[in-house]
This record gives C-alpha cells, structure tokens and sequence, in this order.
C-alpha cells in the first residue's frame, strides 16, 4: 500500500497550491497597493483629497468708518451688489442690453457690446445700492445674475468730499484721508475653509476653518458736519455773489491746532464722480499755494513789534509810491508790484501813519517801510516760524508747501515778501500763522485726524506740533490791530464784522500770478483771514476767493464770507456773544 | 511516566437528528433580528441628523448674521442720509421754514461754554455708536 501510495501524483493538490498561491499572490498585491496608497502616499493622497474637497474663500475685511468729530459717519462701508451676465445663457442680447440700461441707467450699447463681447462670464455694473439692484433681479433675465459686493458710501453726498477722497472700486483709497490712511483703514481679509461634496454644498461634519476678517481702523477726524456745511454753503453763496471761479475756507480752533471745516467750492460728489473733474478734487486748502498779498502783513508787523522795532503807535511817513528799484515806477505803467515800484491801493498824500493806521489801511508803502526796518534776514526767520514755506504736517496728502523767495540780493524781494507777493502759500497756511496770533503768541499744528479707532484700542496719530512763535504780549498787540481792521471806519475789513461778537482779521487783495506767462494777470485772489471773538479767539477762519469778477477785493468779496462763517460757527460752538 | 492520549469515548460531538430536530432559526428569531436591524438603521439615521443638525442650523445662522449685518450697513447709511444738514436744509425749505430775522441769546450761567467736557469725546461713546448686531 505504501509503494502504491508513494508513486502517485495528487492533480487537486496541486490545483489547490496553485489556487492558494494565486490567492496569496493577489492579497500580497492588494496588500502592497494598500501599503503604496495608505502608507506610501497617505499623505499626498489625503491632501489631494482635501484639495478637491476643499474651497477656500476669502472673507474681505470691512473698511473703517470716517466719523466727524462728533461720532457722525462721513463714510461708511455697505453692501452693495454688482450685476453680471453670462453670456452663453443669454437668449436675446439686444432686448437684454435695452431692458437693463432702462432699469440701471447705462448706456444701451456699452451694456448691448459687454453681452456680445466673447467672453463668457462679464460685468454689467459693479457695486449698485441694493434698491437698483433690485429691480434688475426682479426682471429675472436668464443669464443675468447678481452677488454681493462691498461698496463705500458717503452719507453727505458733497460734504467734505476733498477732505474724504474716495477709493477705487477695489477699495484702495485714490484721494484723501482715504488714500491717506488707506493701509489703516483697510484692514486684513480674512479666509475661510470649508468641505465641499461635489455639488459645492458645505458637508455638514467636515472641515470648517474661519480666520475671521479684521476690520479696518475708524477713523475719527476733527471735522465737524455742521460747521463744515456751513464753511461750503457760505462758499457758494460767495461764489455766486462774485461769479469767482473757486472758494476756499477753513475753519480752525487756534487751541488745538483742530480743522473745524475745510471747505472748496466747487467741490463733487464722491459716491458719482463721473461728471466731476481733478479739479473738483483738489483739496485747495492745502494743494492751492497763492500770493497772500496783504493778509501776510500780520507776520511783517508782528515780527517788527516783537523784535521792538516798532510799536503800535510808531509812526512813519507814508506815501502813496514807494520806488525800491530806481526807475522802476517811470518804466511802470501798470502798477505791477514785481518791478520794484509799489502802490497803496488808493491815491493818497504822503500822510504821518501809525503802525496801527498802516494796518488798519493796509498800507502797502507804510508796511514795505516796516519791513525795511526789519531786514530780509528777519523777516525771513518769521515767515518760517509761521509755518510759511513749509509743509504744516496736516495729516493730508500731497499737501503744498508754498513758495518763498527771500533771496537777500534780490532787490525787491524783502519789499514784496513784506506786503504778501514773491511768497506763494496754501490758505491752511495763513490759517495756521493767524491762529498762533489767536493762540497767544503758540503755533498750533493743524490737523484732519483726530483718532484712529481699531479692535485693540485708540491711537492718536497726530501729536499736534507746537513752537512759539511771538511773545504774549505782540500776540495781544496784534489782535488789536486787527481788530481795528474790522471795527474802525478806515478798515479795509468793515464787512467782516460779526454780530453779536468781536473779530480780528485782515483782507487781502494780490493780483494772480501766471506762472506760464511769468506776469501777473487781470485776475485776483481776495481772502480774509480772521478770529473770533477778538477777546478770547476760539475760531479762526480765513477764506480765499479765486478770480472774483464782481467785487475784486479781500473786503467786499471774503470778509462777508467770514463773518457769515464765524457767526453761525460761534452760534454752533455755544460760544456767548462778547461784543458791547 | 510517558504522556498518553486521553482516550476518546466514542464520538460525543456527532449525533443523529431526526426529522423536525433539525436546528434551525425560528420565525421569532428572524423577527427580532430584523427589528433590531431596523433599530439599529433608524438610530444610525437619527444620530446622524443629530449630529448634522447643529451644524445645518449654526449654517443658518451665519447666513442669517450676514443678512442682518448688510441690513445694519444700510440702516445705518439711511440714519447717516436722514442726518445729514443738506437734505434737513432742503425739507426746511419745503415746510416753509426760514431764519430769524433778529436773534436773542440767552446765556444761562454754570451750564458751560459749549466745549464738549472730556467724558462727551468720541472715544468714549464709540463703542455705543458702532455696536454691530
């Protein structure tokens, strides 16, 4: 039997070996694709899965608020929502182009060329209140579509506008204390991440991933609504009074160096700017440098009683010519100032003036004789310690630092610089330089921003530079002059009188410089530049008018603007009437 | 001593059944099996809504906090328009209204001279102003 046994060949179990081995074989395989794809390329594997599923979407940060001074939105970011099209659901472009230039108010071939253009996905109107945008939605045109997109708005419409600036449709501030404090008022996006299935619905239980969005600073600045509508209505009212080309003001607490109002008519309104221009833009108060002309007079005098040259009732023998280039006034025939021959404004006999008198008149000749006794070297130092020639640091871009020609060989210079021309300088400027007379004898640097505002607490971006610039005493001495200005029957500044209070203030009248042409024109620049109440200043306004055609003077042009200004300003402020 | 098999009494584990004998799963047991299953499927179903839910209605409520934060955005440009001194001046103008022709001020004494006192400044109020929903 063992023989037998021995010999035979056993077909199942081989069948069986060969089954099994089989077998093993492909669990080694599966097995080893196991090890390859849970243990290999686990890893690339799990992340190539989490990428499919996975949808990140970028949570944009909220840009910061631009209050006034008192809490009031300037600007403010809302929702908004943008129309767009796709173009291969589009059924009838030039029915769809007609029914939605009606409802949004475009242009019919500019929307009717967008849905014809090639590609697929387009842009019909970016960033339409919510109310448009409604009614296009409620036209529900295959292939028309809308989302929502953040949109800044400003609530004043006009207000401010060049203070404010305004941004790109991005969000990226492009003028203003928008572009000014852009990187502050942006804030940091956020990010979400979450699972999608393949329908893009969020999967309940899986990953959800938020980096919230930070918000933007706020941003309050030292505006105030109400004194800066009243700054722009009196704006207007001047240029209608004086058919002039532009008006400028602002309005300054001397104490603090705060602009109350800064104001440029004509101005544009940020939310529609289409039909506005760069000019319109233009924040004049600190971009505009101008020949000052006689309001300029208060650094000449004041430097002169501060150095003890003069006094108030120093007097001087004034004609109505000065002639500082010899022969100038016979070459003259038109009076311009730049040739070394200088004229009152009105014919008058060689008078005996006081300091006091050639204020009160605005005396060219009589001021040119104060400065001679000053010097150029002098009268430079002040001109520079009244901020003049140099940027004042307001927290505004782009801001203009002015002109100044003080040249000690040039002959005419120290002349011209003494009565307001051969110097160029920005209406903050002068402000600021007549708000240290306000502030005692204390340079205030002025400024737009009062504080920013952000999750972690309140910065205060401006620590109001401060210098003194006269003594107490000359600021006291200078006030008074000025006051003369306003309430003496021979001031030049009779219309700036404010009721129910004291003013101080000064006119001036400069022929407009053509830079092109290198003359001067027909044109004018007229301002005043003033404070109220002359016995304790809390404001200081000064007003320049560009190119009046009725009128042609500091007195009759923006002395009415300032005391208008300064009377509902005070009224505003609370402050009690202190005229007798 | 040498190890030894225990010897095998017979063969205990094979024994003959007969006719209905046969083991089988009553009718009794199939019921309870599949009820259990039935159980056991609905309370899967049950725990997985359960689960999903919160995140479903946490879901709502985010889409929900970003409507009423749009609404909030707009209420607020509206309250900012409502304020703001041009459209008052122009409403003023409709209903009639103009300015004084003389004016009297009254000045009561200890009420201040109008300067905001430091508790009034902006900071200090922000956070009631700006309080998002």
């Amino acid at each position: 039997m063992a023989g037998r046994g021995k010999g035979r060949r056993h077909p199942g179990r081989a069948r069986l070996i060969v089954i099994v081995s089989i077998v093993l074989l492909s669990w080694m395989g599966v097995g080893f694709r196991l090890f390859q794809l849970q243990i290999v390329q686990a890893a690339d594997l799990k992340q190539l899965g989490m990428d499919q599923r996975m949808k990140v979407e970028t949570l944009a940060a909220e840009r910061g608020t631009i209050y006034d001074r008192d809490g009031r939105e300037l600007a403010i970011t809302v929702q908004g929502k943008t129309i767009g099209a796709d173009t291969t659901h589009i059924e009838d472009p030039v029915s769809t182009a007609h029914l939605l230039s009606i409802t949004l108010g475009l242009d019919e071939n500019e929307v009717l060329a967008t849905l014809q253009s090639d590609r697929r996905w387009v842009t019909i109107a970016r960033q339409l209140d919510v109310d448009t945008a409604a009614l296009a939605e409620e036209l529900a045109i295959p292939g028309i579509y809308s989302y929502p997109e953040a949109m800044r708005a400003y609530p004043e419409g006009t207000l401010a506008a060049q203070v404010l600036g305004f941004v790109d449709p991005d969000g990226n501030g492009l003028e203003g204390l928008e572009f000014r404090y852009n990187t502050q008022l942006t804030g940091t996006p956020g990010e979400v991440r979450f699972e999608t299935d393949r329908e893009g619905n969020i999967i309940p239980q899986g990953l959800y991933d938020l980096t919230p969005a930070t918000p933007g600073s706020d941003l309050v600045t030292t505006i105030d609504r109400d004194i800066q509508y009243i700054a722009e209505q009196e704006c207007q009212a001047t240029l209608q009074r004086s058919d002039a080309k532009r008006c400028t003001a602002v309005v300054l607490d001397p104490t603090t160096g705060e602009i109350l109002a800064m104001a440029s008519v004509p101005g544009f309104d940020p939310n529609n700017r289409s039909a506005s221009t760069e000019d319109d833009w233009t924040n004049w108060a600190v971009l505009g440098a101008y020949e000052p002309g006689s309001t300029e007079k208060l650094i000449t005098i004041a430097a002169a009683l501060e150095e003890n040259i003069v006094t108030a009732g120093t007097t001087f023998s004034v004609p109505d010519t000065i002639e500082v280039v010899k022969g100038a006034c016979e070459k003259s025939s038109t009076g311009t100032e730049i040739n070394g021959c200088y004229h009152d404004a009105e014919s008058h006999p060689t008078e005996s003036l006081t300091v006091r008198d050639i204020v009160t008149r605005s005396s060219n000749v009589g001021t040119i004789k104060v400065g001679e006794e000053l010097g150029i070297d002098l009268l430079s130092q002040y001109i520079h310690a009244f901020g003049l020639g140099e940027k004042t640091g307001a927290d505004v871009p782009g801001e203009s630092a002015g002109n100044l020609n003080l040249d000690p060989t040039c002959p005419t210079c120290l002349s011209s610089a003494s009565i307001g021309y051969a110097v160029a300088v920005t209406p903050l400027q002068m402000v600021a330089a007549y708000g240290a007379v306000a502030n005692d004898g204390i340079w205030m640097q002025p400024h737009l921003v009062d504080e920013l505002v952000d999750g972690s607490g309140i910065h205060r971006p401006v620590t109001p530079e401060t210098r003194r610039v006269i003594s107490q005493s000359t600021a006291a001495t200078m006030r008074a002059l000025l006051r003369n200005v306003i309430e003496s029957g021979e001031g030049t500044g009779n219309g700036a009188q404010v009721n129910g209070y004291t003013a101080a203030g000064k006119t001036g009248t400069a022929r407009k410089f053509v830079p092109e042409e290198g003359k001067y024109s027909d044109d004018y620049v007229v301002s005043f530049m003033g404070m109220a109440p002359a016995t304790n200043p809390r404001i200081v306004v000064g007003v320049v008018v560009d190119s009046p055609k009725i009128g042609e003077s500091g007195g009759r042009v923006a002395a009415p603007a300032f005391s208008a200004i300064a009377e509902d300003t005070l009224h505003h402020l609370g402050v009690p009437p202190d005229a007798p | 001593m040498t190890a030894r098999p225990v010897p095998v009494q017979g063969n205990r584990r094979l024994r003959v059944i007969r006719g209905n004998q046969r083991l089988r799963p009553t009718l009794g047991t199939w019921l309870i099996f599949t009820a259990v299953a039935i159980l056991l499927f609905f309370a899967l179903i049950l725990s997985r809504v359960a689960l999903d839910k919160p995140a479903l209605e946490l879901s709502d409520l985010r889409t929900q906090i970003e409507a009423e934060q749009a609404r909030y955005q707009q209420l607020r440009l509206e309250v900012a328009e409502l304020q703001s001194p041009d459209r008052i001046m122009s409403r003023a103008d409709e209903l009639g209204l103009v300015y004084p022709d003389s004016l009297q001020i009254l000045i009561a004494d200890g009420v201040g001279d109008g300067t905001p006192a430091e508790g009034d400044r902006f900071a200090d109020v922000k956070s009631i102003l700006t309080a998002a929903p």
